[in-house]
């Protein structure tokens, strides 16, 4: 346990300035979002007051009232956040590839570590996952910061004032980051450590065969799709629709736990006894 | 210390960026108005299978769902994660799932298409047969008692496509309407499904009669429960033309009751034009309906007799609150919903025998609150 925390923490001080310098990113570009919206309104506003000789209520009546919603379905909000989640996704096969390709061979030292070698798959497999959600939470904290400046920028009469909590749930991508309660946050982020277990897995197979090892990837891809999509196929197709949603949903998270076992067995083995330096 | 300074840092993101999350999620639940349906006098225990429902929008955020019986309210956004990709059921299809859950397996809506009494359950549903590029109706039947099911598909024929309007059941046959679509146009057809003789009969009740290219649609007037035994049932066929200026018009509306246990479709005549229109139908009565900026008037017609009953008037709520106005007929009974005040009235001597008020927390969200539709569990 100690040996694996250590490894943890030293993964996360790895992670630390790709991390910290996404989350300046977001916060930069979403300000600068936030400061473009107001702009752009407010110049809507002047010139139809100026060039068109409308009264203040005029113009609102033309234009409508000024929500943060604007500003959160703009790309200047939803720019970042892409940015960010492919970072993350590159980062998944970096955290594995940057010991074979850095500057030493540095996996030598990892596997001659006197610990179990699985350590290294779960510590790299939990610095993904926290990484990730920890930019999630911060995207929540830029979120109220970049709302209260919105609300201090623009004036009350042009300013429709909206709970950041109800705009997240309006928009079905947004709310597919933010579940609104806890059961969904560990649905969505732990069905999303599957899939990295899986990513892991492929790469280890990889490393462990090279050429036949991309072919068994893929493979090993098809199949754990194959399994995860069964209980929706084989209850539409083979059952009718016998089964009630519920009990689809209770059959998936079995099969995704299965595929998680399933993958840390192989990765197990393929660190123990296969892989190459 | 130093070392971990950095994975201090982000656990802390995390934890705080999350927590406040949740906890914001959490207080705009709570912001929203609780609502209780009050027991002021009467059987408290007819109100008890009545499911009112709704939504609530202040503009400032998308409508909130909600649903509101004897127990409380309930918001779909306050559902978790799970029961919302669960999907939300309708109060009768959750009771039915309880109480049959083996026979339930496999259906995937109820509207119109089921029929239920003391001891009989059944259900009738589209289905496309892929392998024959053709419709069928999947018709299930079960005993209460023996827990006996019957599954039949029933093939449409010549028929594309079949919408059912109706299920009833009347000694061991099954009776199925819907509205079929050939390939030269459409008709209100009756499927019976004889259960002694294992064999379905079906005919074609009423066809597109129009001489021109006129639409002609065939629908039910509306009962009140919808799987409940009728005697009568009402059908009305609806010819639309196309005008001069290229709006759908209603060029002519005819109405036919059909008899369930005659098993015998005849013209109807209703007075719908000077009793306003047709809202409510108990397999016996029809209920017409006339609002006035004042008042809103529910008028009996016995399709039997052909007279009138004596009206039930409801005095409009005088405030600037959204107007809501409900009623449904069951067990020989009038719900009403008129404003805050829920009512169960005696249909023979008009007695009240529940009455409630619909009390809500903060008397100023009341402006944001709308409740539409009532349903029985």
């Amino acid at each position: 346990m100690r040996n694996f925390l250590k490894l943890t923490n030293f993964e996360f001080n790895r992670i630390s300035k790709l991390l910290f310098s996404l989350m300046g990113f977001v916060l930069l570009i979403q300000l600068i979002g936030v400061f473009f919206e107001v702009w752009m309104y407010n110049n809507r506003i002047d010139s139809l007051m100026t060039e068109n000789q409308m009264t203040e209520a005029q113009a609102l009546n033309q234009v409508g009232e000024l929500s943060f919603a604007m500003v959160m379905y703009s790309m200047f909000f939803l720019g970042p956040i892409f940015i960010s989640v492919g970072a993350m996704l590159f980062y998944i096969f970096l955290i594995w590839y940057r010991e074979w390709f850095g500057k030493n061979t540095f996996i030598y030292r990892l596997l001659m570590l006197p610990t179990e070698r699985i350590n290294i798959f779960f510590s790299k497999l939990v610095t993904i996952v926290v990484a990730t959600l920890t930019l999630v939470g911060f995207q929540f904290l830029a979120l109220l910061i970049e709302n209260s400046i919105f609300n201090a920028l623009v004036s009350d009469p042009f300013l429709s004032e909206m709970n950041v909590v109800n705009l997240i749930s309006q928009d079905p991508l947004i709310s597919m980051i933010f579940p609104h309660s806890l059961d969904g946050i560990l649905l969505v982020y732990g069905f999303g450590a599957v899939i990295v277990g899986v990513l892991f897995t492929a790469i280890l197979l990889e490393r462990s065969y090279r050429i036949k090892g991309i072919a068994a990837a893929i493979l090993y891809a098809i199949v754990v799709s194959a399994l995860l999509a069964s209980p929706f196929a084989v209850n539409e197709l083979l059952l009718n629709g016998y089964m009630y949603p519920g009990e689809i949903l209770f059959t998936f998270a079995v099969m995704a736990l299965l595929v998680l076992m399933v993958s840390i067995v192989i990765s197990r083995k393929l660190l123990n006894d296969k892989i190459r330096v | 210390m130093k070392k971990y300074w950095k994975t201090i840092v982000v656990l802390t993101v995390l934890v705080v960026g999350i927590g406040s999350y949740l906890v914001q999620t959490s207080l705009v639940a709570n912001s929203l108005p609780e609502l209780q349906i009050e027991h002021v006098s009467g059987d408290e225990s007819l109100a008890e299978s009545v499911v009112l429902s709704g939504k609530y929008a202040d503009g400032k955020s998308a409508p909130e769902w909600l649903t509101l019986d004897y127990k409380g309210t309930e918001y779909m956004s306050e559902r978790s994660f799970i029961e919302q990709m669960v999907g939300k059921r309708g109060p009768v299809q959750e009771r039915l799932i309880d109480e049959h859950k083996g026979f339930m397996r496999g259906v995937s809506y109820l509207h119109d298409n089921f029929y239920e009494d003391d001891e009989v359950l059944a259900v009738a549903e589209t289905s496309w047969d892929f392998s024959f590029q053709t419709a069928n109706i999947e018709l299930s039947y079960l005993k209460k008692e023996s827990g006996e099911e019957v599954h039949e598909t029933l093939h449409l024929g010549s028929m594309d496509y079949a919408h059912i309007l109706e299920v009833q059941y009347h000694e061991n046959k099954i009776m199925v309407f819907a509205e079929g679509y050939f390939n030269n146009g459409n008709g209100l057809i009756e499927m019976v499904y004889d259960l002694e003789e294992d064999r379905m009969t079906q005919n074609e009740l009423l066809e597109n009669k129009s001489q021109n290219s006129n639409h002609m649609s065939f629908s039910k007037v509306n009962d009140s429960v919808t799987y409940q035994p009728m005697d009568h049932l009402i059908f009305r066929s609806t010819e639309e033309q196309l005008s001069n200026e290229g709006r759908v018009e209603v060029a002519g509306t005819k109405f036919y009751q059909y008899d369930v246990n005659e098993m015998e479709l005849s013209e109807l005549e209703l007075p719908i034009n000077e009793n306003g229109f047709v809202s409510g139908f108990d397999g016996n009565t029809v209920y017409f309906e006339e609002q006035t900026p004042e008042e809103i008037k529910i008028t009996p017609f016995n399709i039997e007799g052909g007279d009138f009953k004596e009206d039930f008037v409801f005095e409009k709520a005088n405030e600037d609150d959204q107007f809501m106005f409900n009623y449904k007929i069951k067990d020989g009974n009038l719900y009403v919903l008129n404003h805050l005040e829920l009512r169960v009235i005696d249909l023979e001597n008009k007695e009240t025998l529940y009455e409630g008020e619909i009390t809500i927390d903060n008397e100023e969200q009341l402006e944001n609150l709308e409740l539409n539709r009532m349903e029985f569990r």
